[in-house]
């Protein structure tokens, strides 16, 4: 592929298999987390939950707790900033105990007395948004946000009148799920005079210094956080979840204290996705043209009154000038709702899919060539904005074609219902593709400095922390830009904030918003090197340094590429380390697209499609995947290894989502109850079988990004957002529609009328 | 978390001394380190007694034309037993199909038949919901999430036998000898449990060979392929003068499907008779609010275990 880059073909580090030092350490367990942090004298700190899910509490009595021996220190709602006693969730923080050892501050907590006043409660957001449901405590009045996130381009009313079809569908509700990474949250927190530092895992430690900061009401300067390796984050890491109290009891008992979540409290004080409800009302002309879309939808939690963004897959993916959106908040008393691998992405794939399909079966048309009809296409502008966008049609029509290419769709596909495998099984097809989000559309706060040594090395430390996996495209790009070779870029092993500022490792925005600053700092350096090297002094190159290019650890003169120096010796004349610093320049173009110059602001999306073959059981409703594949759009690979760990960890968590993530709440207390991981039914890898996933790297599509460092950008999200063909193959094979989410054995027989 | 004690016994009598009300056994440890971990117990055991210090509980051998298992023995030797495997295959297969290949390494046979349920309110941490297992006097399920919970012999407690041996174990007729008697397989279990005295260990299973020309089969659905208990098992035996139709994972104790059996008295097994009994076999189920789906699940597994056995 050929680009304003020159060909793929030319690069030394982009693109290339660039091993994370780290890796062998991190499978090998041992890699050093934030747990396994042990600074002399550490207590051990456990955390006490509510017992009811909506309650006030009217006395709590510690003395019974301090008295206990190896306690040394309690605090509770009283002394936490961030706590309260007014509860509206079960095992809702209340107090925390620290102790010589695990096992006293857990009996430590048996022995705190704690009085309520029990409240009516409401867990179904259905429930609660019948008008005679208990008040969940959120709002004054009723448990539904007073007012949705509403927003209507074109002229949505008038799009009907157009119609030769309306669909008017209700789907839902998705079930909620909590994360499930492989580390629960740790931190270890500690005060050298009035300086506090963490060390905890992460995905934002910038962020999680504003939080803690904020809460003890301390300046940013005397807050420090360090995050050594996350295992696992994915958006439920991003927040001082459990800092603050950490931080409290060390000051308390003056000395440093850890908290690990055990793995029941981590499910429940974690981020859930949301539960949510769709209505979806399409006016379509006969040939499949949309001429309206208007979408009302419901989600639950109360941290945000459950509002988000759930249209935004159908809102970008499809072709309507005419579009209405409402969105509802929920309240009720079940654990917070918020960013689940990405946020409201997956739910709102899944639901406007849904009816997507019905819509294709409504109109006769082949559910592939209705998604070619109504999809954004190369050239087109952002239909809220008229702004371009950042790759050619989004890459999405790309990614939906490979998908059906590699899966056989076209010869595969039958109408729903009707095709029976002969070992009896019903067997269904289907495909899926959106526009994604893949972050970094701002990002002002992500910087970069670079330190290149005496020697001609590069060290750098990164405000963005390695979620397991390396920084290795930051260190790609800053190889490349200057020509030197990958080893001699080495990124420090800490996250923190000592180091340059981080935007926050999560919304898939690292590959750009911290990319960007690097290639910035990179071209700082460059400058500053090449000026040296185009001049008269000993062994430098006596030329202007628009002359020089740079290669393999050489800068050369373009000319003459026999007439060079090192990297090494352009800094023996430095005599001493040189810094380069670099910003992120926002979300503008790179290079210009159609009508639009370099400099224009964008809108960020990316593709994502999959394709999926399933065979249903219809004597017990299990299901089985037969063929899967999982297509992206990359932009640009930077990193071939992180590239694939990302498609490759999608893929389970698209599966899971379709077929069996599911918190189970018991209706009468709101008590999680399906918390570890026996209960949670998370398909192992027998469950995700490697064996039928299609996937390969020419399902990683190069589109070249308007703006991402060398065209690329993040995957993170679309990889885990893309799973609904699966949901839509079994809907295939029944031919009857399930609308909710995950399609379990139980649900397929209920939708077979045999449960 | 409570301090606990733990003895390595070296012989079943010092076992037995050392256990009381207090006090909880360790076979393979699968079950119990992680009950005492998830702080299920209203009132967690004090005293831990170590069973894989005692030497020579884990043979498997044939004698008399009995199948003798030590209770110690690995779920991975059952299954792997060519003894086992050839003559008592429904047995192989349960025992195959217990969790994950780790757990069938450190868990055994005994520890399998006496395992603690997987219900997941008697499960939760800290005594959250007190209910009939556990001295009260509710079923929570009951007015709960009962998804997983019995569809047949529910009483009290609607709880499931978690135990996937003991569901081909029945269909073969076990015996298991403890430290004080033996005891039937169908008399082992009770809705709250099992029968074993507080000083009582299982020391064997006996297992008399079949009839010359029974059939078996054993067959487990599980939401996952691995790390899971049985939604619904059905254990076959079946041979010229008698068919034994065993259900797992949907009622508190192994259930014997006997409405089943007695359909398929002198008939041969066909398709048609399959289909029947599998009809048959879940006549008698009392599905719960959320459980419906396992009585499909049940009579398909029936069915298809039928056909299936060889």
């Amino acid at each position: 592929m050929v680009d304003e880059f020159g060909p793929k073909s030319q690069f030394v580090a982009v693109g290339k298999q660039n091993l994370d030092y780290q890796g062998i350490n991190i499978v090998t367990g041992k890699y050093d987390f934030a747990g396994d942090h042990h600074p002399q004298g550490k207590l051990y700190a456990r955390v006490l939950g509510a017992k009811y899910a909506h309650a006030k509490v009217t006395s709590i009595n510690t003395s019974r707790a301090e008295a206990l021996e190896g306690v040394e220190a309690v605090i509770t709602f009283e002394d936490h900033p961030n706590w309260s006693d007014t509860i509206l969730s079960v095992d809702q923080q209340i107090a925390a105990v620290a102790a010589v050892d695990e096992a006293t501050a857990e009996r430590a907590l048996d022995l705190i007395d704690v009085e309520y006043q029990v409240l009516p409660a409401v867990f179904d957001p259905e429930d609660a948004m019948r008008t005679d449901a208990p008040n969940a405590g959120t709002f004054p009045d009723g448990n539904i946000t007073p007012s949705p996130s509403a927003l209507e381009r074109g002229d949505v009313a008038q799009g009907f009148t157009e119609a030769d079809v309306i669909v008017d569908e209700t789907v839902g509700w998705l079930r909620p799920h909590t994360h499930n990474e492989i580390e629960p949250d740790s931190t270890v927190a500690w005060w050298e005079g009035d300086n506090v530092y963490f060390n905890i895992g992460s995905q934002w430690p910038w962020g999680q210094r504003n939080g803690s900061a904020s809460a003890l009401g301390m300046p940013l300067n005397k807050v420090h956080v360090f995050c050594h390796g996350t295992g696992g984050a994915f958006g439920n890491k991003y927040w001082a979840k459990i800092d603050i109290e950490a931080a409290l009891l060390s000051k308390k008992a003056g000395k440093p204290v850890h908290i690990t979540l055990p793995r029941r409290l981590y499910t429940v004080y974690g981020n859930h996705q949301y539960a949510v409800k769709l209505h979806m009302k399409l006016g379509l002309k006969n040939d499949g043209t949309l001429t309206a879309v208007e979408t009302t939808w419901w989600g639950d939690g109360r941290s945000n009154g459950g509002r988000s963004s759930w249209q935004d897959p159908c809102r970008h993916t499809w072709v309507c000038p005419n579009f209405k959106k409402d969105e509802w908040g929920v309240a009720n008393n079940k654990p917070r709702a918020g960013a689940w691998r990405c946020v409201a992405h997956p739910e709102g794939a899944f639901l406007s899919d849904l009816v997507l399909e019905k819509a294709a079966a409504r109109l006769g048309m082949n559910p592939l060539e209705f998604r070619r009809k109504i999809f954004i296409s190369d050239g087109m502008l952002d239909q809220d904005t008229g702004r371009p966008m950042r790759t050619p049609g989004w890459g999405t029509r790309q990614c939906l074609e490979k998908a059906a290419q590699v899966i056989g769709y076209e010869s595969k596909y039958h109408a729903p219902g009707v095709e029976t495998l002969p070992d009896g099984r019903l067997h269904g097809i289907g495909i899926h593709a959106h526009a994604d989000g893949h972050g970094s559309g701002g990002g002002g706060s992500d910087s970069s400095v670079l330190y290149m040594l005496r020697d001609g090395t590069i060290h750098f430390n990164s405000g963005s922390t390695r979620v397991m996996g390396g920084p290795g495209a930051q260190t790609a790009i800053i190889a490349e830009t200057l020509g030197m070779r990958f080893e001699d870029v080495r990124c420090g092993d800490w996250g923190n904030t000592l180091a340059s500022e981080g935007g926050g490792q999560f919304g898939s925005r690292l590959t750009v918003a911290a990319g960007l600053p690097v290639m910035n700092a990179a071209n700082d350096l460059k400058a500053q090197l090449y000026a040296v090297a185009a001049g008269d002094g000993t062994d430098m190159l006596n030329v202007t340094p628009a002359d020089l290019d740079a290669k393999d650890g050489k800068i050369f003169v373009k000319s003459d590429p026999t007439k060079f120096v090192t990297h090494a010796q352009v800094m023996r004349v430095v005599g001493g380390a040189i810094i380069g610093w670099g910003k992120h320049p926002g979300g503008n173009l790179r290079k210009p697209v159609g009508t639009f110059e370099v400099g224009s602001p964008t809108v960020h999306k990316s593709g994502c499609a999959s394709a999926a073959e399933v065979a249903v059981d219809p004597g017990t409703g299990q299901v089985e995947i037969l063929n899967y594949v999982s297509v992206l759009d990359a932009g640009r690979v930077i990193d071939p290894i992180t590239a694939k760990g990302q498609i490759l960890a999608g893929m389970p968590l698209q599966v899971n989502q379709a077929l069996y993530f599911d918190d189970i709440y018991d209706p009468v207390t709101g008590r999680l109850l399906n918390f570890n991981h026996i209960g949670d039914k998370m398909g192992t890898t027998l469950d995700v079988p490697v064996d039928v996933d299609k996937t390969d790297d020419s399902c990683l599509l190069e589109t070249i990004d308007a703006v991402g460092p060398f065209g690329s950008h993040g995957i993170g999200e679309p990889a885990v957002s893309s799973f609904v063909s699966i949901n839509n193959a079994v809907n295939n094979a029944i031919g009857v529609d399930i609308i909710t989410g995950p399609m379990t054995p139980q649900k397929v027989l209920q939708a077979l009328g045999k449960a | 978390m409570n301090k606990i004690t733990h003895l390595n016994a070296t012989t079943l009598a010092e076992a037995t001394a050392a256990l009381g009300s207090n006090a909880a056994v360790v076979a393979g440890g699968t079950d119990i380190i992680g009950s005492l971990k998830g702080m299920i117990f209203a009132e967690p055991p004090s005293n831990l007694v170590n069973l894989k210090t005692i030497p020579g509980l884990d043979y498997i051998k044939e004698e008399g034309g009995v199948l003798k298992i030590g209770a110690m023995a690995k779920l991975t030797d059952i299954h792997e037993s060519s003894t086992v495997s050839s003559t008592y295959p429904a047995l192989a297969d349960a025992a195959r199909l217990v969790a994950t290949p780790q757990l069938r390494n450190m868990g055994t046979i005994g520890g399998n038949l006496c395992q603690e349920v997987r219900c997941w309110y008697f499960r939760a941490e800290h005594n959250a919901f007190h209910c009939f297992r556990k001295g009260g006097d509710t079923c929570f399920g009951v007015a709960g999430d009962n998804r997983y919970l019995a569809i047949l012999g529910g009483q009290i407690c609607f709880a499931v036998c978690p135990s996937d041996t003991a569901i081909a174990l029945t269909a073969l007729g076990a015996t298991l000898v403890t430290t004080e008697r033996s005891i039937p397989i169908d008399d082992f279990f009770v809705v709250l449990g099992n029968n074993l005295n507080d000083n009582e260990i299982v020391t064997e299973i006996q297992v008399p060979a079949p009839a010359s020309g029974t059939k078996q089969a054993f067959i487990k659905f599980a939401e996952r392929r691995s790390i899971d208990f049985s939604i619904s098992s059905v254990a076959v035996a079946t041979n010229s003068s008698e068919t034994k139709i065993v259900l797992g994972g949907v009622a508190p104790v192994p259930y014997r499907a006997t409405a089943a059996e007695e359909f398929l008295a002198g008939k041969s097994i066909n398709a048609a008779n399959a289909a029947s009994a599998g009809e048959e076999a879940v006549k008698a189920a009392r599905p719960q609010t959320m459980n419906r789906y396992k009585v499909q699940i049940t009579k398909t597994l029936v069915e298809r275990a039928l056909i299936a056995a060889k």
